[in-house]
């Protein structure tokens, strides 16, 4: 099986919709599952009563957030080292799911702050360095909207992705390198879980759970984006006419 | 504080799920305005001149 043909928008396409559903419905049982865990079987924090549920839903989009702007900046390298029209149009995709997963991020941990910390917000390093990555994934959104050329905007939105990238392993390393009020990191690959097993487990399925998420946002948005960028091709136009054709006779 | 544990709870699953039931509603609207857009520019070009 040669996975190159996949880097043609053509035949990216419909592999997107049929793999669009899976991701969906994995994300929904997974979900569910991980909320079960987590507030029918994690026990109440003994430090922080029952407001540390809200983690299970912060940390994974706080990771979602960083590894997508990973992924979009391995996206902008083949953007401009092979100019894969594919590559491009996945960094466009991504980027608004993993601005919302920052945001996410940033809320939950202000609603978290409040009853914990006695603020909504400080300037702490880790939380500092989440609201730029925000702003960077909203100022590539910005950017590559703005230019009218879309192969331009795609190398330029690339090379801003690249320039950025240097805040991720800042936001990682913010608990370690300054003394911040944000805790450190509760898992590790290195040491052992400094939470109860329940926790992890119902931490650790919404994770996948928001990965599943992520990926169906993300191909749903690359299909209409392939449209867009494709719709003088022949391809489209024949594969729109059978989807008309295929969509009347339903609804006849 | 901790009387309001569960508020502030509710608060953030709350707005969450409204925040991720607007991303779909905008993907699906994107989709609707592109196919149209494909078909009005097919419509356009199958036209008899």
């Amino acid at each position: 099986m040669n996975l190159f043909r996949y880097a043609a928008p053509q035949s990216f396409y419909p592999l997107a919709g049929r793999l669009l559903p899976w991701f969906a419905g994995l994300a929904a049982v997974l979900t569910a599952v991980g909320l079960y865990i987590g507030f029918a079987v994690a026990p109440t924090d003994f430090q922080q009563g029952e407001v540390y549920r809200i983690i299970f839903i912060h940390v994974p989009s706080a990771w979602m957030a960083m590894f997508v702007y990973l992924v979009m900046a391995g996206y902008a390298v083949l953007t401009l080292v092979w100019r894969s029209r594919m590559s491009a149009l996945m960094t466009r995709a991504l980027a608004p799911t993993g601005a919302l997963m920052a945001a996410i991020a940033l809320y939950t941990g202000a609603i978290w702050g409040k009853p914990t910390w006695g603020a909504w917000w400080v300037w702490d390093a880790r939380l500092t360095s989440t609201l730029i990555l925000l702003f960077l994934y909203l100022g590539y959104m910005a950017l590559v909207s703005a230019i009218e050329d879309p192969v331009r905007g795609d190398r330029a939105g690339a090379l801003l992705l690249l320039v950025g990238v240097i805040n991720v392993p800042i936001i990682y390393f913010s608990v370690r390198w300054w003394n911040t009020l944000h805790q450190g990191a509760s898992v590790s690959l290195t040491t052992a879980p400094k939470m109860a097993q329940t926790m992890l487990a119902g931490m650790l399925i919404m994770s996948l759970a928001a990965w599943m998420y992520t990926i169906a946002a993300a191909l749903h948005r690359v299909r209409t984006l392939i449209l867009d960028r494709e719709r003088h091709t022949r391809w489209v136009r024949q594969l729109h006419a059978l989807e008309g054709r295929s969509s009347s006779r339903r609804t006849s | 504080m901790a009387e309001h544990h569960w508020t502030f709870i509710g608060i953030a699953y709350g707005l969450t799920v409204v925040v991720l039931a607007v991303e779909w509603v905008v993907l699906r609207q994107a989709r609707k305005r592109t196919l149209e857009a494909v078909q009005r520019e097919r419509d356009f070009e199958e036209m008899p001149s």
